[in-house]
């Protein structure tokens, strides 16, 4: 299926190139490009879907609909002896989810689909990074693009530190450098410090980004596994981003 | 990991004579530059689309955000309110200036510091880096950790503690103070009153819990990394969080029901000086930590007057008839900030190659990872989450 998606991707990107000279815009089927030639992620996107609820099937209750797994082997492999903090986490979520409790940063790949808020990648030809603003609690990454390795750590941060680079047309992002308190959805899926994501931003077309992400952690899982979503651009007339200042929802109405 | 997140608190104040042996680009400096012959105006390189070159990390000269009308370099509060100060150590446990010759207490409403006041102290005021700094360097207390110790015997040798006062931050009324009207006037003193001792959630400074500060009071805080891509100007602010994205492509404002922490922006370039329209604040981060503030419906028109490659004035026009009896005027003056050593740890030497090498590290405020976030003594409890 991969391999089958690649193929059918290269002669359309190889299409592409022949087609950009004229400009960025973009025809059915084509990408738009920057003057550097890669793919332009300029945009504003958003997911759809309930992965924040939880990335494995679940059925509809009062905070989320029903859904089919996002995670590509099905089922996350946990090591055994990391099912009992996933159980407790899940009976718990109410209260201990960090992104729906706290309004915590939800880590890394799930501010990409945090209550499926919109973000808005700025990418500049040749730039030494690439931008992503995100609407949920003002959150933002630097992915860079600059050639330079992960710092020295470990160090301990909710959104990791982030090292991108294109493999062909696909924005490969290497991030590590997490701290143990994020989960990756509402049901209390989690992960140790150990964390080592890879995320893969690959334009389908115009509007619509492959967003594969593999999840390495030696500690909590037996294997890497990977999770697919589909992220759609807004095309709504002067859509922009506003806010969502979850932490401040509770009190903010004592300032007036 | 816990050198390097403490390396990135907000907690700048030891640091801020330190600049003057880094950094000389002083305000004192710039003041100076404009009293003399005017110079060729500065000719930035243009990007792509017709903008200005601006972008890096700029901070204020005179940093802090405690007084408006008094402000010094790095002094939290402009008069001790009521109550238990904070231990030391703690984020606010920077103390006033005493009373001047003339018996004036600072932050006495009615006496703005005048423009003046900078020449006439002598000597350049503001700091020279950033606002990461090394591990184990705390606030007003000495730095943690055995190297800190040392770090911080020979800084203070080099640089005494000393108020250095700057000027008001509102330039255009009579007493460089804020047109309050009287009923607004008396909420600000409530507020300030109970900096130190709420009673109420609202009194507690927002800036306290790390929510966003609003458009303007996020100046006088951390730096603030200014990114530009075609139809945008883009602020990253350091010490939490958070951003704000300036639209230069002609768009409407969004509707005025909708409020949002930053505005929402409208820019466009004259020359060198980035004009931008904002409405649509909800006016919750407040305007300093003595009870300063605007109501919901302000409306702003700041202009980021870049003035050469290093200098940005900054200034912002308050127009809000509810609170103020007539339109008033804030500015702040910033440079480029200064970074040495490697990445997101700049101790040492500030050299072109550090400076490309400076990165804008995650500051996740709000999520506790900074110490000293609500150090109010007598913090009441947050009410029952919803």
């Amino acid at each position: 299926m991969v391999s089958r998606k690649s193929a059918c991707f290269t002669f359309v990107a190889g299409f592409m190139l022949v087609a950009s000279a004229a400009g960025q815009s973009a025809k059915p089927g084509s990408i738009p490009r920057l003057a550097d030639g890669k793919p332009n992620l300029n945009g504003i996107w958003q997911t759809i879907g309930s992965a924040d609820a939880d990335l494995q099937d679940h059925i509809a209750d009062r905070t989320t609909s029903g859904a089919q797994s996002v995670v590509e082997e099905h089922e996350i492999p946990y090591l055994h002896e990391a099912l009992a903090q996933r159980k407790e986490n899940f009976e718990k979520r109410r209260t201990n989810d960090p992104e729906y409790a706290k309004c915590d940063l939800p880590g890394v790949p799930r501010i990409t689909y945090a209550r499926n808020l919109p973000f808005q990648i700025f990418q500049l030809p040749k730039g030494d990074k690439i931008t992503v603003l995100y609407e949920f609690a003002e959150a933002h990454r630097f992915l860079y693009t600059n050639g330079t390795a992960h710092p020295s750590g470990h160090i301990n941060w909710w959104l990791g530190d982030s090292r991108a680079k294109w493999d062909g047309d696909t924005l490969v992002v290497d991030s590590v450098d997490f701290n143990d308190l994020s989960w990756f959805d509402h049901a209390g899926d989690y992960h140790s410090e150990s964390l080592h994501v890879v995320e893969r931003y690959r334009l389908i077309d115009a509007d619509h980004i492959d967003y594969k992400v593999e999840i390495e952690d030696p500690k909590v899982y037996s294997k890497p596994w990977h999770i697919d979503l589909i992220l759609y651009r807004h095309k709504e007339k002067n859509f922009q981003i506003l806010d969502y200042v979850c932490y401040a929802f509770d009190l903010e109405k004592y300032y007036p | 990991m816990i050198g390097k997140q403490r390396s990135r608190m907000k907690d700048l104040f030891v640091w801020l004579g330190l600049g003057a042996s880094i950094c000389a680009c002083g305000l004192a400096q710039t003041a100076a530059s404009k009293a003399s012959a005017p110079t060729s105006p500065w000719k930035p390189k243009l990007l792509i689309d017709g903008q200005p070159d601006v972008q890096g990390i700029y901070t204020a000269d005179y940093y802090g955000m405690g007084c408006l009308t008094n402000p010094t370099n790095g002094d939290v509060n402009c008069v001790s309110p009521p109550g238990p100060r904070p231990a030391p150590g703690t984020a606010n446990a920077g103390g006033p200036p005493p009373a001047d010759a003339s018996g004036n207490v600072p932050g006495q409403r009615g006496h703005g510091n005048p423009p003046s006041i900078v020449n006439a102290q002598g000597g350049g005021g503001d700091r020279g880096g950033g606002a990461q700094r090394p591990a184990g360097v705390s606030n007003d207390g000495p730095p943690r950790g055995a190297d800190g110790a040392q770090a911080g015997q020979q800084r203070a040798a080099r640089t005494p503690r000393r108020p250095r006062s700057a000027p008001s931050r509102i330039i255009d009324t009579d007493n460089y103070d804020i047109p309050y009207t009287p009923e607004a006037l008396a909420h600000q003193q409530d507020l300030f009153a109970h900096y130190y001792e709420p009673a109420r959630y609202g009194d507690i400074d927002p800036q306290q819990r790390c929510w966003p500060l609003g458009a303007v009071r996020q100046f006088t805080w951390h730096d603030v990394q200014i990114e530009q891509f075609p139809g945008y100007v883009v602020l990253i602010f350091e010490g939490a969080e958070q951003y704000r994205i300036i639209y230069l492509d002609g768009r409407p404002h969004i509707g005025s029901d909708l409020k949002l922490w930053f505005g929402d922006s409208r820019g466009h370039w004259e020359g060198t000086t980035l004009v931008v329209d904002t409405t649509s604040n909800n006016a919750k981060g407040r305007l300093s930590r003595a009870g300063d503030f605007s109501s919901d419906k302000v409306h702003h028109v700041e202009r980021f007057i870049f003035t050469d490659v290093n200098h940005l004035r900054y200034e912002a026009t308050f127009e809000d008839p509810s609170v103020y009896t007539r339109p008033w005027t804030f500015a702040v003056d910033e440079h480029r900030g200064n970074f040495g050593g490697d990445g997101g740890v700049p101790d040492g030497p500030v050299t072109p190659e550090t400076q490309a090498k400076y990165e804008n590290w995650e500051e996740a405020c709000q999520e506790g990872l900074i110490p000293g976030g609500n150090d109010i003594p007598g913090l009441p409890p947050d009410p029952l989450r919803n």
